[in-house]
């Protein structure tokens, strides 16, 4: 990929640009995060009112689908900008910022978004009946 | 700059826009080149490209060879290989040092002072200084027929078919109306220099008149279609072993122009037939659009043009030329001074040559 050299501009804008970066990043992170928590959260309790109010599950369910969709697309789409903002604001920090980090941020959400699952369903739920008939 | 501006100086070039400025750098880059084009040269009549490294590479080997001999000064295989082409008696060939040099040579054994050399005109500026070395008189014929200014003085009347620099074309059956007409004792010298650039007829039509003619002794040469200028090599064909012995060289061709041409006739017809065809291709295009132009443009049956702009000597029109890097031939020296003599090259030479004409009109 190729982009301009632009004339280094003062140290200390190149450092509030390196924090500003780091806000990005961290923008980004906590939308790929939203993926796996909140936003199907949201969404099943947005989908529990439409069942609640028009007294079908099938609008329900099909809510919850059409909306997590959506919204990830929507999501990805916001953080592909902000990933793209992240690599113009590196660049003005001072780094050679080639590519984005959203394919490696979506991977490491997923990989924490995994993590948590497996210690909530393992740990906090609990194993299953058949595990454990007891409680 | 705003804050967005700022930052988006930073961003990706796109490459299709990038690809689109160096496209357009590059067209810069090439107008200029050709702004700083060198001059073309379109003066001369030989083969502009240099020979194929195989036939030099036979003259060079040769050269590595027994050199401190002398070579076969009968030029046995090339003579051979010439009288197989042309359907003659090995004996009936002779191999000189160019064209000019046997036709030289056949002059001085014909002509005698007080003799006359007739010609047509304009023509080939040797022709007169062929019958002046031999103490004769030029017959210059600038209209109407060769045969008419023929008398009991004329020995030898010379034909350069195509003509240089005019690149017309006598036929085989008006030259032999023509060789027909004229009295017995006359010797015609035939000078097909540049009958290989001909599309009008097989290209040895008027050479099998010497079977009909015993005095006809046609000359041609490796210096042009052959591309072989530097190296010296014409033959002639003819029946009168008189003459024929008169313009062979005393001691041959040397051995490495004997290699070489021995190659180039074994190899050399698939090339020479390619760069006919292309000369005849070009010759049209260009003779069509300067005619398109409005400038009068013979009917070429050679490797070059002769060009008359109306209202414009030849020398004017030729400087007007080079002032714009196209260097042709001004047709003073040739003979006649309205006219100038332009080679038929590639399209690229073509495309110079009519724009520098446009530039002059």
């Amino acid at each position: 990929m190729r982009y301009r050299t632009v004339e280094p501009t003062s140290e200390r804008r190149r450092r509030a640009d390196a924090l500003f970066a780091h806000g990005l990043l961290a923008v980004e992170l906590l939308l790929c995060l939203s993926l796996f928590g909140p936003q199907p959260l949201a969404w099943f309790w947005i989908g529990s009112q439409v069942d609640y109010q028009t007294g079908y599950v099938t609008a329900g369910i099909g809510t919850i689908m059409i909306g997590c969709l959506a919204s990830l697309m929507l999501t990805m789409a916001l953080a592909k900008r902000v990933d793209h903002a992240w690599k113009l604001v590196r660049r003005a920090a001072g780094h050679r910022q080639e590519r984005g980090a959203l394919e490696r941020i979506f991977a490491t959400s997923v990989g924490v978004a995994l993590v948590l699952f497996t210690i909530w369903f393992f740990v906090i739920q609990g194993p299953g009946p058949t595990l454990a008939p007891g409680t | 700059m705003g804050f967005r501006d700022y930052y988006r100086q930073f961003d990706d070039i796109d490459e299709a826009k990038l690809n689109l400025e160096r496209r357009e750098r590059r067209r810069r880059e090439k107008a200029a080149a050709l702004e700083r084009a060198p001059d073309i040269d379109l003066a001369g009549t030989e083969w502009p490209d240099l020979p194929h490294s195989e036939i030099v590479n036979a003259a060079i080997a040769r050269a590595r060879g027994r050199v401190n001999g002398y070579p076969d000064r009968h030029a046995s295989a090339v003579r051979r290989l010439l009288a197989e082409r042309h359907g003659v008696e090995p004996d009936r060939v002779v191999l000189g040092n160019g064209a000019a040099d046997l036709l030289h040579a056949a002059a001085l054994a014909l002509l005698s002072a007080g003799d006359e050399l007739v010609m047509q005109w304009p023509s080939y500026p040797l022709y007169p200084l062929l019958a002046a070395h031999a103490g004769a008189t030029p017959v210059a014929v600038e209209s109407g027929s060769v045969a008419a200014a023929v008398n009991d003085r004329t020995a030898a009347v010379v034909i350069c078919n195509p003509n240089d620099p005019t690149g017309s074309y006598i036929g085989s059956e008006e030259l032999a109306t023509l060789l027909s007409s004229l009295p017995d004792h006359l010797h015609v010298l035939l000078d097909e220099a540049l009958v290989h650039f001909q599309d009008a007829e097989d290209v040895d039509a008027c050479l099998r008149l010497v079977d009909r003619f015993p005095r006809l002794l046609v000359v041609r040469t490796f210096s042009k279609i052959y591309g072989l200028s530097g190296l010296r090599a014409g033959y002639a064909i003819g029946s009168d072993a008189r003459v024929l012995a008169a313009a062979a060289p005393v001691l041959g061709v040397n051995a490495l122009t004997q290699a070489a041409v021995e190659y180039a006739l074994r190899n050399g017809d698939a090339e020479v037939e390619r760069r006919r065809q292309a000369v005849a291709r070009e010759r049209k295009v260009l003779t069509d659009h300067l005619r398109e132009l409005g400038v009068d443009v013979t009917d070429s049956q050679a490797n070059f043009l002769w060009i008359r702009v109306r209202g414009m000597s030849g020398d004017r029109l030729a400087n007007g030329l080079r002032q714009q890097g196209v260097i042709v031939a001004p047709g003073g020296p040739l003979g006649e001074d309205h006219h100038i003599r332009a080679a038929v090259r590639g399209e690229a030479a073509s495309n110079r040559l009519l724009r520098a004409v446009e530039n002059v009109l």
